[in-house]
């Protein structure tokens, strides 16, 4: 059998290609995707289409509703707008006609009136000390009881 | 030997729970006590009040000018309370920190006393003075009495809210108010805030404060 001498060389070359091989694909899937043909439009009937571009222009609740619709999208993601909201401003009206946030600091306290205060903190731990403080007597004392019947 | 060391370790258990024990009680009760000792210094000190403003009523009548009342220091009694059908007869203290709760049933600062226009804001614990407050129903009465005025007062709502649900609103009438914590009998620290609200009943405030009977909107 007739040996091939490994040369240095030829190894650094075989892993240069190596590493060529296992790397391209990853480059090149990045570089091309696939073409998807968008759908072809429907005719479009010009006539109907006028009418209803007209027929929207003309009404006037649709057309305001429509208004400020950074604002609207503001509000439905929860952004609180800044914009003050106006009399003939439908969409800037819904904002401003939102629920009140009634959300509480927690752990606030009320020490004081003011109005949507919450109620005082009238919580008493004294209750659950006292009858803590009974059980470990009672505990305490059958421990006793315990030792002396071993004794 | 491992018999020896089970002996101490029960006598060690046992020890450290009854001064673990002992402690806890004579806390509570010393905090009973102490808040029962100042409900009798603000009790006296009603009547003073009371005797006083007595006698200022009887200068105002020969008009002889009167010093006015100014703010009220925390601590202080500012009210009598009294609701027949629990039995409860206590002396109001302005404030609703840890202390004044402990002695009595508090007066939120800021919030009307008790047949002034606007709402009076009163709270108590439920272990202590308000601890029968779940057995008023709607209709149920309630006597006030103040330096400036004295009447009667009617249950028109009562309900149960979280402990950080807003449930104090400004009023333009007379209304009374009274929160404690809920469920009255609770391990722990009740989760939320039984609030009794009342309006005035017209006919019974001598000093002529404008009352709507209960009936009316």
């Amino acid at each position: 059998m007739r040996r091939t001498p490994v040369t240095l060389r030829s190894a650094t070359t075989a892993m240069i290609f190596s590493a060529a091989a296992l790397l391209t694909p990853a480059v090149l899937s990045a570089q091309f995707t696939t073409f998807v043909a968008p759908p072809r439009q429907a005719a479009v009937d010009s006539a109907k289409t006028t009418v209803a571009v007209t027929k929207a222009r003309a009404d006037s609740v649709a057309r305001m509703s429509l208004t400020d619709m950074k604002a609207w999208v503001d509000s439905a993601a929860g952004v609180p707008g800044t914009k003050v909201a106006t009399a003939n401003d439908t969409a800037m009206a819904s904002v401003a006609t939102a629920v009140p946030d009634q959300r509480v600091e927690p752990g606030r306290t009320t020490t004081t009136f003011s109005n949507g205060a919450i109620a005082p903190n009238t919580a008493t731990p004294l209750p659950a000390y006292l009858v803590a403080g009974l059980a470990s007597l009672i505990v305490g004392m059958l421990l006793l009881r315990l030792r002396a019947r071993r004794a | 030997m491992i018999r020896g060391r089970a002996d101490v370790a029960l006598r060690f258990g046992a020890a450290s729970l009854f001064i673990l024990g002992a402690t806890l009680i004579v806390f509570v009760a010393g905090r009973y006590l102490v808040g029962q000792y100042r409900a009798d210094v603000a009790r006296r000190q009603w009547d003073e009040r009371r005797a006083q403003a007595l006698v200022a009523e009887a200068r105002d009548r020969a008009n002889v000018p009167t010093t006015s009342v100014g703010a009220i220091a925390t601590g202080a009694p500012v009210a009598r309370l009294r609701i027949p059908r629990i039995r409860l007869d206590e002396i109001v203290i302005e404030g609703v920190g840890d202390d004044e709760l402990n002695a009595g049933p508090g007066h939120l600062p800021g919030s009307a006393l008790p047949g002034m226009r606007g709402n009076a804001v009163i709270s108590a614990h439920r272990d202590r003075h308000f601890s029968h407050l779940d057995r008023l129903q709607l209709g149920d009465t309630i006597r006030t009495e103040t330096a400036q005025s004295s009447g009667a007062w009617v249950i028109v709502g009562r309900r149960v809210i979280g402990h950080e649900t807003p449930a104090l609103f400004q009023s333009k009438e007379p209304l009374l108010t009274l929160t404690t914590c809920w469920p009255v009998r609770y391990f722990g620290s009740a989760p939320d805030r039984l609030i009794l609200s009342a309006k005035p009943i017209a006919g019974t405030w001598a000093d002529g404060m404008r009352t709507r009977s209960p009936g009316q909107t």
